[in-house]
């Protein structure tokens, strides 16, 4: 049981090397709507705008389907927002349920 | 002779070795937020001051640099299994009980981030009023009680659980440390009471279930518990996990000499404050470290005639 553990946490400890390895082993483990926004707003923060918005895309996609009620869309549509104003424009007619994010 | 000391020693650099790695990483997800007001080495360290103190001499040491951070994490780590092992009696099963704690995966999230400094310091005076504790240096107990809840506010639990254990092991104590549990918990209300002191019983149920979803991750290597989803514990599953968690802890009680119990009632007791407040953050791994303490303790204390 200890090697195992100490397996596990060999294996667990690199993602958290950034919050890029951290949200893209979440959104692996659990491809949840949460973890898909949290890996979104790392990468927004690194710069990549582009992939940011397709996984804001994705986390909206996901959240619209889940049963369970949260706050994740709002929260992805003030994302893109966000992205909109200051990066790439008309990224909200990207969302799958429209009316848009305004 | 390959001795349960030698082992510990094993274990020690085993997990220094496992966790070095970690010197090279960066901040990540509320890093630097919570360095930023939480621990900022300009303004006031609200209620945190001993963990405040330790994040400022990382500070002093690598300045914006996350390694010194990391380091002094994988250090406290390091050093609560030296007290752990200084409180169990040398034996196979406290070396079992030292490798979880030190190798368990649901302790990566406590060391690897470097936000989390406060519960890991919260649990070095948790070990160390056990340690004082045991060896009947009940002047000790208080001042260490204090400077848990001076590391993180859940630290008020840790006179509630120093009670638990010496009932446990069937520890008599002197009639005066009455008052300093009294004294400690009056000081724990009141700062419990800064959160703002609302009872839910929809947030217990849930954080019960999470708790005991934790319980059943515990047994063997865990994925990546941070900001998880738990939109799937729908209300009629909270309620179950709440009658599962309430037969679990009246079963505890009334078989309080049993190791089991004995982990149940301290996972319990370390977590309560979260239980019962609802704060803007629910439970997650990084705040059963001071809990490991008691399932770590529990398993220690076995005789090997148990676990053979």
């Amino acid at each position: 049981m200890l090697a195992g553990w100490a397996i596990g946490t060999a294996s667990l400890l690199p993602s958290w090397r950034s919050d890029d390895a951290l949200w893209d082993r979440a959104v692996r483990v659990s491809p949840t709507a949460r973890a898909l926004l949290n890996f979104g707003i790392a990468t927004r923060k690194a710069g990549d705008l582009e992939s940011a918005v397709s996984l804001f895309v994705r986390a909206d996609a996901a959240a619209a389907r889940s049963p369970h009620p949260s706050d994740i869309r709002h929260r992805v549509r003030a994302q893109l927002i966000w992205i909109e104003t200051f990066g790439i424009p008309d990224v909200c007619s990207r969302l799958t349920v429209r009316p848009s994010c305004y | 002779m390959f001795t349960p000391h030698r082992a510990a020693l094993l274990l020690l650099i085993l997990t220094a070795v496992l966790y070095a790695p970690s010197l090279g990483y960066g901040w990540v997800y509320e890093d630097q937020n919570d360095l930023e007001t939480t621990f900022s080495t300009t303004r006031p360290a609200g209620n945190r001051w001993i963990t405040a103190a330790t994040v400022r001499a990382s500070f002093a040491v690598s300045g914006a640099d996350p390694w010194a951070y990391h380091a002094g994490n994988v250090l406290v780590h390091l050093v609560n299994g030296g007290v752990l092992w200084a409180m169990l009696p040398a034996t196979w099963p406290a070396v079992f009980a030292l490798g979880l704690f030190w190798l368990h995966p649901l302790q990566v999230e406590s060391v690897a981030y470097i936000s989390n400094r406060a519960d890991l310091v919260m649990t070095t005076f948790l070990l160390l009023a056990l340690l004082a504790a045991q060896r009947r240096q009940w002047w000790a107990v208080v001042p260490m009680a204090l400077g848990a809840m001076l590391a993180k506010e859940s630290g008020v639990m840790v006179l509630p659980l120093i009670a638990l254990w010496a009932v446990w092991r069937g520890v008599s104590w002197p009639t005066w440390t009455r008052w300093g549990v009294a004294v400690g918990l009056a000081c724990g209300v009141a700062l419990v009471s800064r959160w703002g002191w609302t009872i839910d019983l929809g947030w217990t149920a849930r954080e019960l279930t999470k708790l005991l979803w934790f319980g059943t991750r515990a047994v063997g290597p865990m994925g990546l518990s941070v900001d998880q989803d738990w939109a799937w514990i729908s209300p009629a599953i909270a309620v179950g996990g709440l009658v599962i968690g309430v037969c679990l802890l009246i079963w505890s009680v009334t078989h309080p000499h049993s190791a089991f119990d004995f982990v149940v009632l301290f996972v319990v007791l370390s977590v309560l404050p979260r239980l019962v407040v609802p704060l803007y953050e629910g439970l997650h791994a990084h705040h059963l470290y001071a809990s490991m303490v008691g399932a770590s303790v529990g398993i220690g204390y076995m005789t090997p005639k148990v676990c053979t």
